[in-house]
């Protein structure tokens, strides 16, 4: 790793953790009255005792601080939603595996078709193909994520009634095996398809960009020379050599799809982090918001690291 | 296609501008029963709180080209600032801006303003100022790095050797120099500013009162079963695409690489 990017992220993390730890403490009146607000009225003298005792607000701000680190970062206590009315991780783990679902296959079939329709265009740079593919390209990347979706939403599920309206699966039915799979691929279809065609732009212009850069290589010409298949030329000598980029990014575009998908979930009313936080925005569910931010933001810091590590050992190995 | 992208940005610059002259209401006024479809009187309708949409289909230009332009001037001067800054007085200075520069490239940006403007009521300023802080970075990166070439090229040797100072330098030669680049970077902000606002005002994120397209979109969908998509969620659909689309065309013409 190099070291540049590692104090880059440390950076980040201290960033993150500032904010969450500040931005309480700057509203008016104590952080407990800012982050639990109208629920205040509710509270018990004993669990408002208990509150002060674990953000620890005798102590000075400094000591304060470390008492939040010890909390969020040690214990992985962040804090307890009382519009759920369960701690706020208990409520994040029935919402975060549909994100990370959505957020998993749209990365890698919008990689994946990126590549493709990059090798294809790249190969056939500024010719017929490549205008005409760059084209429909650069309209979709001028589409935001809500327009695309909002329109698949209309079209699909209520003019056709063809995939289902929102949730992740149909709801008191208890599928097994196969029908239940099928029945979740039916909900994620819609909330994929968005994702896909959003993101897709931004994988095919690094591939076809990178395909241009390798074609033009004297080893491509060597295996022209050769007599090989056009196709196993494309392929084998010329989109390997010019995947690297694609691959770097894969790692550092998580953050992207992240923000994405949370746009996303809520148009088609997918119950995962976004809508999570929609509501948790909707009821002043602080806590909960707070919680499901700074637990989404040390993911993305988490995944951007071990990809780096990860590049970094496969640039020493290969090249 | 650079001009079709300067046609569709100037349409939207021109509603955004004249919007009180052309939209037939005030944006937040009662205009008549709730949920009306298209008439003579309200072209797009009504929505939920019986105001004319088209009104506010207008309002809402100002919103989008508003955020987008202050944004794009406020972090592309950040930019300018900090990376020419940079290169010129070197050392611990740079170091320091580089350092932070890595940190905030590796911030979720869309988390960032989420937890900031569920604490503070981001206003439209407020808005610009969060964005433009969460912008800059990148731009300063690449004005830093094209800079330091410069300060080695032939004539900026030999203005140096003029005796002209760093200010002189700055505005006489760099900025002329920088210009094609912070264009790029202006434009590149533009677009994920619009976008960025629209998604957010969409997740009920900032200044409830604001007019936006996002918003428009979102209680378009709340209300979708009663079958009004088509004059109050496509509207703001159709010239948000148009909006970005247009900026993108603008950013292709100038045969920028940096369309992610």
């Amino acid at each position: 790793m190099k070291e540049k990017r590692l104090s880059g992220y440390l950076i980040a993390l201290i960033i993150i953790l500032l904010l969450n730890f500040i931005l309480p403490r700057l509203m008016p009146g104590d952080p407990i009255t800012a982050m639990y607000g109208d629920a205040l009225t509710e509270l018990t003298p004993e669990l408002r005792i208990a509150l002060e005792e674990r953000y620890g607000l005798s102590k000075p701000l400094v000591g304060q601080f470390f008492n939040y680190l010890s909390n969020t970062v040690l214990n992985l206590d962040l804090g307890y939603s009382f519009y759920y009315e369960e701690s706020v991780v208990q409520v994040v783990m029935n919402y975060l595996p549909w994100t990370l679902l959505l957020l998993l296959t749209s990365l890698i079939l919008s990689t994946l078709l990126g590549f493709v329709l990059g090798v294809e265009s790249g190969w056939e740079y500024n010719q017929r193909k490549d205008r005409l593919l760059l084209l429909i390209l650069l309209i979709i990347n001028g589409m935001p994520g809500i327009v695309v979706g909002s329109l698949l939403l209309i079209i699909f599920s209520w003019q056709l009634s063809i995939f289902p309206t929102g949730g992740a699966m149909t709801s008191h039915a208890s599928y097994t095996g196969l029908v239940w799979l099928v029945d979740i691929l039916h909900h994620l279809a819609l909330p994929l398809i968005t994702l896909v065609l959003t993101r897709l732009p931004s994988s095919y212009l690094l591939m076809r960009n990178s395909m241009f850069g390798v074609i033009e290589q004297p080893f491509i010409q060597l295996a022209r020379a050769k007599g090989l298949k056009q196709e196993r030329i494309k392929y084998v000598h010329g989109a390997r050599n010019a995947m690297i980029p694609l691959i770097t990014q894969v790692g550092i575009r998580f953050g992207t799809f992240l923000g994405g998908a949370l746009f996303v979930e809520n148009i088609f009313s997918y119950p995962g982090m976004g809508t999570l936080i929609y509501q948790a925005l909707l009821n002043r569910d602080y806590p909960l918001l707070q919680g499901s931010l700074l637990l989404l933001s040390l993911i993305v810091l988490l995944v951007n690291f071990v990809t780096g590590l990860v590049i970094d050992r496969v640039d020493k190995g290969g090249y | 296609m650079r001009k079709v992208g300067l046609i569709l940005v100037g349409m939207i610059v021109v509603l955004a501008i004249f919007a009180p002259l052309i939209a037939p209401y005030q944006p937040s006024e009662y205009v008549g029963q709730s949920f009306l479809a298209p008439n003579s009187s309200q072209l797009l309708g009504t929505n939920d709180l019986g105001e004319d949409i088209f009104s506010r289909l207008l309002y809402g230009a100002r919103t989008s080209v508003v955020i987008g332009f202050s944004t794009a001037l406020l972090s592309t001067f950040l930019s300018f600032l900090i990376g020419v800054t940079s290169a010129l007085f070197k050392g611990i200075y740079d170091t320091f801006w580089m350092r932070l520069i890595d940190g905030f490239i590796a911030l979720p940006t869309v988390l960032i303003i989420i937890l900031i403007a569920a604490y503070f009521r981001v206003s439209l300023w407020g808005m610009v100022m969060v964005l433009s802080l969460l912008f800059w970075q990148y731009g300063a990166r690449i004005i830093r790095n094209q800079t330091n070439s410069l300060l080695k090229s032939n004539f900026i040797v030999a203005v140096q050797g003029f005796g002209a100072g760093k200010l002189h330098i700055t505005l006489k030669h760099l900025l002329s120099q920088l210009l094609p680049l912070l264009s790029v970077q202006f434009l590149l902000i533009f677009r994920r500013a619009v976008f960025l606002e629209a998604g957010l005002s969409f997740l009920g994120v900032g200044d409830p009162s604001l007019i936006s397209w996002g918003k428009m979109i979102r209680h378009g969908l709340d209300y979708i079963y009663l079958g009004g998509w088509s004059w109050w969620i496509l509207p703001p659909a159709i010239l948000l695409t148009l909006t970005i689309l247009g900026i993108v065309l603008v950013e292709y013409g100038k045969d920028s690489q940096e369309l992610v």
